[in-house]
Formats: C-alpha cells, sequence, structure tokens
C-alpha cells in the first residue's frame, strides 16, 4: 500500500507526462497541418479553376459521354518530293474515288477533295499525330494512337478560318444509326472499304458534331454505308479543304482491330506470308 | 470538508501542486476503501484512486458546486471504477497468495482509516455483502454523508438509496449474527 506522498509523487510524475504528451501531439499536429493546407488549398484553387473552364478552349465543353481529346500534336512537312510508294498509294486512292464518284454520282466536292489528295507529297508526309488519349467513353476504348491520313498540304493550312479554327483540341465525333453509335475512328483504313449506300447528311443523324474545325464530321457532310461490314460508315466530308481528309470512318462498338497490315493498321488485311490456320482432325493439328 | 475544495482550486488555477497533495493526503485512504466496496479489491481500488487524481490532475474538472468537493470526488471515483469493471469485468482474477497480502494491506488502510475497533468489525461483516449494499453503507456510516449525498454519488435517488440502505443493515445485521456478533451492541 502506497504512503500518501509516494502516491502524490506517481499522480504527478503522470500528470507531467500527460502533459508533455499532449504538448508533442500539438506540435506533430501543427506541423502536419502546415505541411497538409498548402496542398490542400492548391488543390481546391486548381479544382475551381478547372470547373470554371479557364482551360477549356472550345467555347462548348465536351459532352460527357464522348471524352475530350487533349492532344499534343506534332506537325511535320517534310520534302515536297513525293516517293514512289506514297505517288502509288495516291494514286490508287485517286481512282478509287473517281470510280466511286462516278458510280454514285458524287457530288463536285467529293471529286475536288480526291483531287486534293494528288498533291499529297508523300506518306512521310503524313501527319503523325502523337496523341495521349484520355477517355471516358466505352466506345472510345478502340482509340489509340492515331494517324492521320490526310495531305500535308490540306494540314498546313487549317488556320484559314476564325479565331476558333486555330484551336487542335479534337473531340469525339458520334452520329447515331441503327440503334447504335458511331464514333470517328482514324485506326480503320479507308482503303479497307468500299463506299456503299447513301444514308443522308450527317446532320439527319442524331449524335455530336459541330461545323467546327474540333470535330471530325460537320453537319453537312455525306454518310454511307459501306460494302464490306455494318460495323462502319462512311463520311465524305463537304469541305474539301478539312484536315482530317476527305473520308472519314466511324465505327461502332463493334468494330475491332482483328487483323493489322504490318506497319498500317489496316483491318481486315489478310497476310499472305501468314501460314495457313491449322486444322484440327481426329486430334492432330495439321 | 471545504478545505479540499479550496487545495483545489489553488491547483487548477494556480498550478500549485501542494494544493494536489494535500487533497490526496486527506482523501486517498476513504476513496480507496470506497472504491473497494466497488470493485470488491483494495489493490485495484488502490490504482483507481491514484487513476482519480490523475483524472484530476489532467482534465482539471470544475466542479458544479451543488455538494461538497469529497461527494464530488467520490463521483468522479465511482464513475473511474466503473470504467474500469466495464473494461476488465472477465479478466479479474487474484490468486489466493495475493489474496492473503491483499486482506493483510486491506487491515491496514482499515486501521489507519476507520480506527474504531467495532467499525472495524463492521466494515470486515460488510466484505461478505453485495457491492450496492457495501457501496451504501460505507457512504452513510463510515464517511457520514446524507442520504442525498450518498444518492447523488451513487447516481441513484434519494429514496432507492434509503430503501437500499434499509436492505444492507438487515443483511449486515444477519452477517453479524451469523459471525457471533450482537448487531445491537455494535
Amino acid at each position: 500500500m502506497k504512503k500518501y506522498d509516494e502516491m502524490a509523487r506517481d499522480v504527478l510524475d503522470r500528470i507531467g507526462e500527460y502533459e508533455a504528451e499532449r504538448k508533442l501531439k500539438r506540435i506533430r499536429t501543427a506541423k502536419i497541418a502546415a505541411a497538409v493546407t498548402p496542398v490542400c488549398t492548391a488543390a481546391v484553387v486548381g479544382g475551381g479553376i478547372w470547373l470554371s473552364g479557364a482551360f477549356m478552349h472550345a467555347d462548348k465543353p465536351a459532352p460527357a459521354d464522348s471524352g475530350i481529346i487533349s492532344d499534343s500534336v506534332t506537325m511535320t512537312e517534310s520534302s515536297n518530293a513525293p516517293s514512289e510508294s506514297s505517288a502509288a498509294a495516291v494514286t490508287e486512292k485517286t481512282t478509287k474515288h473517281d470510280e466511286q464518284g462516278t458510280a454514285e454520282g458524287t457530288s463536285a466536292e467529293e471529286v475536288t477533295s480526291a483531287e486534293t489528295e494528288e498533291t499529297a507529297p508523300s506518306e512521310s508526309a503524313v501527319q503523325t499525330e502523337t496523341a495521349a488519349r484520355q477517355t471516358t467513353a466505352a466506345a472510345a476504348t478502340t482509340a489509340a494512337p492515331r494517324t492521320i491520313q490526310s495531305s500535308a498540304a490540306e494540314q498546313t493550312t487549317p488556320n484559314n478560318g476564325g479565331g476558333d479554327k486555330m484551336l487542335w483540341c479534337i473531340f469525339f465525333s458520334s452520329i447515331e444509326w441503327n440503334g447504335q453509335t458511331y464514333y470517328d475512328n482514324d485506326m480503320a483504313s479507308i482503303y479497307a472499304y468500299t463506299q456503299d449506300s447513301y444514308l443522308g447528311k450527317v446532320k439527319d443523324f442524331a449524335g455530336e458534331y459541330y461545323d467546327k474545325f474540333n470535330y471530325r464530321i460537320a453537319p453537312e457532310d455525306s454518310v454511307y454505308t459501306v460494302k464490306e461490314t455494318s460495323d462502319v460508315l462512311y463520311v465524305v466530308k463537304a469541305d474539301s479543304n478539312s484536315p482530317y481528309g476527305s473520308v472519314v470512318l466511324m465505327t461502332n462498338s463493334s468494330w475491332s482491330l482483328e487483323k493489322y497490315e504490318p506497319e498500317r493498321l489496316d483491318p481486315n488485311y489478310i497476310d499472305p506470308n501468314a501460314p495457313d490456320e491449322a486444322v484440327v482432325y481426329n486430334g492432330c493439328i495439321f | 470538508m471545504d478545505n479540499g475544495a479550496s487545495s483545489y482550486r489553488r491547483f487548477r488555477d494556480n498550478g500549485d501542486e501542494s494544493g494536489l497533495v494535500e487533497i490526496i493526503r486527506d482523501y486517498k485512504d476513504g476513496l480507496i476503501l470506497y472504491l473497494t466496496s466497488i470493485v470488491g479489491n483494495i489493490q485495484t481500488a488502490e490504482e483507481l484512486a491514484e487513476d482519480t487524481f490523475v483524472l484530476l490532475g489532467t482534465k482539471k474538472p470544475r466542479d458544479k458546486g451543488g455538494s461538497s468537493f469529497k461527494t464530488w470526488l467520490y463521483t468522479i471515483g465511482r464513475n473511474v471504477a466503473i470504467d474500469y469493471l466495464r473494461k476488465y469485468r472477465k479478466r479479474t482474477f487474484i490468486s489466493l497468495d495475493d489474496s492473503a497480502e491483499l486482506a493483510s494491506e486491506e487491515e491496514e488502510i482499515e486501521r489507519a482509516y476507520i480506527r474504531k475497533e467495532q467499525q472495524i468489525t463492521v466494515h470486515r461483516a460488510m466484505r461478505r455483502l453485495s457491492p450496492d449494499y457495501r457501496q451504501v453503507l460505507w457512504l452513510v456510516y463510515f464517511e457520514e454523508l446524507s442520504s442525498k449525498e450518498a444518492a447523488r454519488i451513487m447516481r441513484r435517488s434519494i429514496r432507492s438509496v434509503e430503501s437500499l440502505l434499509y436492505r444492507a443493515k438487515k443483511s449486515l445485521k444477519a452477517q453479524l449474527e451469523r459471525e457471533g456478533f450482537d448487531y445491537e451492541k455494535i
């Protein structure tokens, strides 16, 4: 049993320890608060600025389901001398367009745009767009680093319009057809698909498109089906000077890149050098 | 016991540690014996009494008035003891060796605090009663508190405390008679 003075000493010691601990805790809390407060303040201010739209360059914010694309576009212009292969490719493309134009009664604008492509210098002059895309749209899962297959001549003069034409913040365009949403997809090669029936103008469809440089398709563009699949729509640009080329392909979520031509990302391409598919018969692989 | 209140004020308002030392000197034994009536173990009661004084020293609660300092202190002690019981009720085990040692410690403190032989006999007989009976008998007969003050400490109504006291006395009488004492003479 403790004497009263022993107990008093113990009690005073414990009170001293408690006070010291409380002081330490107070100092620690003050330190943490001093470290965290500027970060929180910066986050709040940054969030406020972001929400106020100060970082948005378009006068209309991107639709929530289409996703905002923040691209850093590197524009390179090569020499004017086209290589043989690119010339061949351009010729082939022009021929194809001419044929289609004849067959389907394409407008003069389309022919003009096809002709414009003849002036394309080379494949190396094709715009390479180093795109780090971030999108929330489900259909945009097929999006990947892109190559814009339009001529340098077209792309070097995108700024001949008003102030908003200066902008290179590209938004996804979309149109609704047969209950499905088709998004612009420049992973799909226009050479892999054949223009088929005319469906109407873009403005006849529901979707996200504006007559602005931020969108790949405009209301006056024409929409066609393709012969190969119903997952792709063929949009012929009305504006022959469009930096996105004369044709923009729109794909739905069923479209996928299953087969690629090496280096060209060409869907539906069958590699002639690939080994034949294995045949399994009676458990043996042939 | 106004001394306790003035000592506590000195400690709380001026940081005079001697005020707290005086409180410990004056109230330690009584508080320990009271807490023993709650927890049934003098060693634990001593620790709880120390915790009560530490609580006074760290939280520095304010006496709301309306009762004596002693009543207020015992109320705090009782709350500390009840918290302890809630926390450790299932873990209290005392070995036989410890039990003998504890009994001798309790006798020592009994002699120091109670002094009168007859009262010591009553206090020992109280050990066999229920905690509530022990508490009310301790507060009313040994600390000489009124029923009102006992009710305040025990957080009961005055009527309930009086009824409890009546039953406790009856039970104590039976216990003393069982041990060969004459209750009326005590």
